[in-house]
């Protein structure tokens, strides 16, 4: 905090500003908040497909156009093998295979080249070298497998004990070795031959693992809810599941099962205890099926609905009620709300929401109630001011100062308190028939703002306790002096003298 | 003393113009800024008195404005609708650009003094966003999660910014620092902290934070700011010494304070504007000899929380209704000053012959 104050110390010091600049801000807004699966679902990068008939090559088993050469890395170090062992990183066979694919192999001068100052290394790394290839590696092997081993072994420098434990690679960290020694040019093709069947192997060991984990979590995941098919109802989060399953039973039986809905709204109502962040939702998703889901007049279906609004209403007050006041929250109505809730899941449980069998969000709707909200709006916002107006004047009544008795706000105040003033759309009209002398632009166009009762608070006015015994003018005001300008300066031209202390004659023109 | 009436309007903000002492922008609003349009007067000071050379109408309140300090034909407005424009003297009627991102009513903007590139403007959404006037979006915003009522750049640095907002509390930004978790904030100062105890006083009581509304840096000694606000109390805080509490308070408006200015030409001098419906003139003690009898004073009363030696040297009190805005002029005599309220009024004064 000192330091920021006094400026920059060191050159490092800025670079370390530079680089440690949080930029998750920026990246939330070029999303644009999408959730991050849509955005990589629905927009594929530039290279998209390009690799897809070499994978599916791959998976299938088949040595396709390009040639899988795995071996390669350990027995002809690439050109950059002396920058590969100083990034301190575990092998990544993932980035090797795509080096892979797209060189062939290195010519043999190259390799000898490189040989030459890896040969001339401290005799630390060679020992270890000696000791980590003791088992598989013989004595007449050990020019030549040097001589492969080169990067490899600076590899190991870095990533010992992990290199060693992937069987993958153990396998092939001695036979391949040993053939090295009969010729380069052969060894090369049997180690391909070789190490596409030990990746397939490999490649397959880890794809049942995947689908072992796979299916552990959708037993646990089932476990409470077994009799439902669908895996996506399944993953919901409780309130949700038991809002959709209300929702599916409507839906597939129309009405006719009435009592089946209000046993589950049991349910629900009885699990009103769950987390807050839930309430919204399940608050959006009632409320779009009482509007679309719910049609029927029979008493049943009524009661239904009576039942369901006063959910609906009950936990609208207890989200209301634990939003910090003056905050708009907007989750209860609006157009979009239903389509940020099927935006907010992911993509695979956004089809269960726009099925055809439920009804598309359409708008009209909700905008029908935000007008309703909207044609609300005036009379609580006058009831507001007025209560505001109200607080006011309490807070001032001691004043007794000529000023503050005279003062033109306060007299519209107490208008707006006692209702001779009320805000109307987007204008203050006056309800008393006496004439308004309070209202200083009547022609002037209002536009209504959320300012008012803001503007009125009273908290920007102190409170002061004053007896009301004492009534003189709370302000010593001075009496006008009517001498002021005498001793003030009253032609306005520019000093000369200021101006060419300040310098600014330049400016002006 | 000079007048100009501002019908149909109630002012907010009067700022002179950095390059000419005889103009001065006035932001207003039709019925005090509840509900209705705002007004932007350009003003110029005549022999013949105050004549308004020009005005802009918009269609929400104005609540506050900031000449350009790079041009002399230019100024910004804080609208009512969230909105922050810029207005061309040379234009007939509708602002060069207008920036809306801001959720709720601006109620200041600023421009900054040293490097007079960027501005910036603070709002009740609670975030301060520091824009360019060339570009279409802001370039930073920091939150400060409360009412933001008032935001400046410091008039010594180019990336240092304070603001004060409703939760009582004064903070400090500092652009060269990185925009990690704390948003560039550096310090954050409680207002409402009593000065630290003294010798030969009984201990402040602690008071309640109250809204903030108004700050301003001092011009002369750069880590010096004043704040006031709801607690009708002047305080000045020196952010080199954070946690020290203040430095001087300055007690006597009887309602809340709504705008403060240092002088341009003395160190020690501000000028207040309360909803009492006064302008006064004080200092806060920092002085040589200026506080030498108020000091005793204060002994006398230590239960007050009058510190630092700053007295009340003279009052306005000529506006009929709350003032909102004063302002210093640059040039010429030191003194002169502006000063508008919802009585439609702005009136031009000479500070010197209110002061005793």
């Amino acid at each position: 905090m000192a330091d920021s104050l006094c400026g920059p110390s060191n050159a490092l010091q800025n670079f370390q500003k530079h680089t440690s600049v949080d930029r998750t801000l920026q990246q939330d807004r070029l999303t644009s908040r999408q959730s991050p699966i849509q955005g990589f679902r629905s927009a594929p990068g530039p290279n998209a497909g390009i690799l897809d008939p070499e994978f599916d090559a791959f998976q299938a088993g088949r040595s396709g156009p390009p040639p899988l050469q795995h071996g390669l890395p350990f027995h002809s170090p690439p050109a950059v093998a002396p920058q590969f062992a100083q990034v301190p990183q575990t092998p990544d066979w993932a980035s090797d295979f795509q080096r892979l694919n797209i060189s062939h192999p290195q010519p043999l001068p190259i390799q000898q080249h490189r040989s030459q100052p890896a040969s001339s290394a401290p005799a630390a790394w060679h020992k270890n070298f000696l000791r980590q290839q003791a088992p598989a590696a013989q004595a007449p092997i050990q020019q030549q497998s040097m001589f492969g081993g080169i990067p490899r072994q600076t590899t190991m420098g870095w990533t010992g004990p992990s290199f060693q434990h992937t069987s993958t690679y153990g396998v092939m960290g001695g036979v391949p070795l040993s053939e090295t020694a009969q010729g380069k040019q052969r060894v090369e093709e049997d180690v391909s031959l070789y190490d596409d069947a030990a990746f397939e192997r490999a490649f397959e060991q880890a794809h049942r693992d995947a689908m072992l984990e796979v299916d552990e979590q959708w037993k646990y995941e089932a476990l409470p809810r077994q009799g439902d098919e669908d895996p996506v109802l399944r993953s919901l989060p409780e309130p949700l599941y038991l809002m959709m399953k209300i929702a599916e039973t409507a839906r597939q039986n129309g009405l006719t099962s009435t009592g089946d809905l209000l046993d589950r709204l049991e349910m629900l109502e009885q699990t009103t205890q769950i987390g807050h962040e839930c309430l919204p939702v399940v608050v959006q998703g009632l409320k779009y099926w009482l509007d679309h889901g719910v049609t029927g007049q029979d008493p049943a279906s009524k009661a239904f609905v009576e039942n369901l609004e006063g959910l609906l209403q009950s936990l609208n007050e207890r989200i209301m009620s634990e939003y910090p006041l003056q905050t708009q929250t907007g989750v209860l109505n609006g157009p979009q709300s239903w389509q940020e809730f099927v935006n907010s899941l992911p993509l695979q449980d956004r089809s269960l929401y726009t099925r055809d069998s439920l009804p598309a969000p359409d708008t009209h709707q909700p905008v029908e109630e935000q007008q309703k909200t909207e044609q609300q709006f005036p009379r609580n916002d006058n009831d507001e001011l007025a209560v505001t107006a109200g607080k006011l004047l309490e807070r001032v009544a001691d004043n007794q100062s000529e000023k503050f008795q005279k003062s033109q706000f306060l007299e519209l105040m107490r208008r707006l308190r006692d209702r001779e003033v009320v805000v109307q759309g987007d204008k203050m009209v006056e309800v008393s028939s006496t004439p308004c002398s309070t209202s200083p632009t009547p022609a002037s166009v209002f536009t209504p703002t959320g300012n008012a009762s803001a503007s009125l608070s009273p908290n920007a006015y102190a409170s002061r306790s004053r007896s009301p015994a004492v009534p003189a003018p709370a302000t010593v005001i001075p009496d006008v002096d009517r001498s002021i300008l005498d001793h003030a300066a009253t032609d306005f031209e520019l000093p000369v003298d200021s101006e060419q202390e300040f310098g600014v004659g330049g400016k002006d023109v | 003393m000079l007048e100009f009436r501002t019908q149909g309007f109630n002012g907010y903000s009067v700022k002179y113009s950095p390059f000419f002492d005889s103009r001065i922008a006035v932001a207003a609003s039709a019925n005090f800024g509840l509900v209705g349009n705002g007004r932007v007067y350009i003003l110029g000071l005549t022999p013949n008195g105050i004549v308004a050379e020009k005005y802009f109408d918009t269609q929400d309140s104005l609540f506050d404005t900031t000449w350009s300090e790079t041009n002399e034909h230019q100024l910004l407005t804080a609208g009512g609708d969230g909105s922050v424009k810029l207005f061309d003297i040379n234009l007939s009627e509708f602002p060069v650009q207008s920036w809306t991102e801001h959720a709720r009513e601006v109620f200041s903007v600023h421009w900054n003094l040293v490097s007079k590139d960027t501005f910036l403007s603070s709002s009740w959404d609670g975030t301060i966003k520091i824009w360019n006037p060339n570009t279409a979006n802001s370039l930073t915003t920091l939150p400060t999660h409360s009412c933001t009522y008032s935001a400046q750049f410091s008039p010594h640095s180019p990336t240092i910014l304070s603001s004060v907002s409703s939760d009582s509390h004064l903070r400090i930004f500092d652009l060269r620092t990185p925009a990690s978790a704390s948003n560039h904030l550096t310090l954050n100062i409680p207002i409402h902290t009593p000065p630290k105890p003294r010798m030969g006083a009984a201990a402040p009581v602690g008071i309640p934070p109250s809204e903030a509304l108004t700050h301003d840096w001092n011009k002369y000694r750069d880590t010096i700011i004043a704040t006031a606000g709801v607690d009708r109390l002047i305080r000045t805080f020196d952010i080199r010494a954070p946690a020290q509490g203040p430095i001087a308070v300055l007690a006597g408006h009887e309602y809340a304070v709504r705008r403060i200015t240092w002088s341009p030409h003395l160190s020690d001098i501000l000028l207040s504007a309360s909803y009492d419906m006064t302008c006064r003139v004080w200092t806060d003690g920092s002085a040589m000899g200026a506080g030498g009898p108020a000091k005793q004073e204060n002994m006398l009363e230590a239960q007050n929380m009058i510190l630092g030696g700053g007295r009340e040297m003279g009052r306005m009190g000529r506006h009929t209704e709350f003032v909102t805005g004063v302002d210093w002029c640059l040039f010429g005599a030191e003194g002169w000053c502006a000063s508008t309220g919802w009585d439609e009024r702005v009136l031009v004064w000479d500070c010197r012959a209110i002061m005793q």
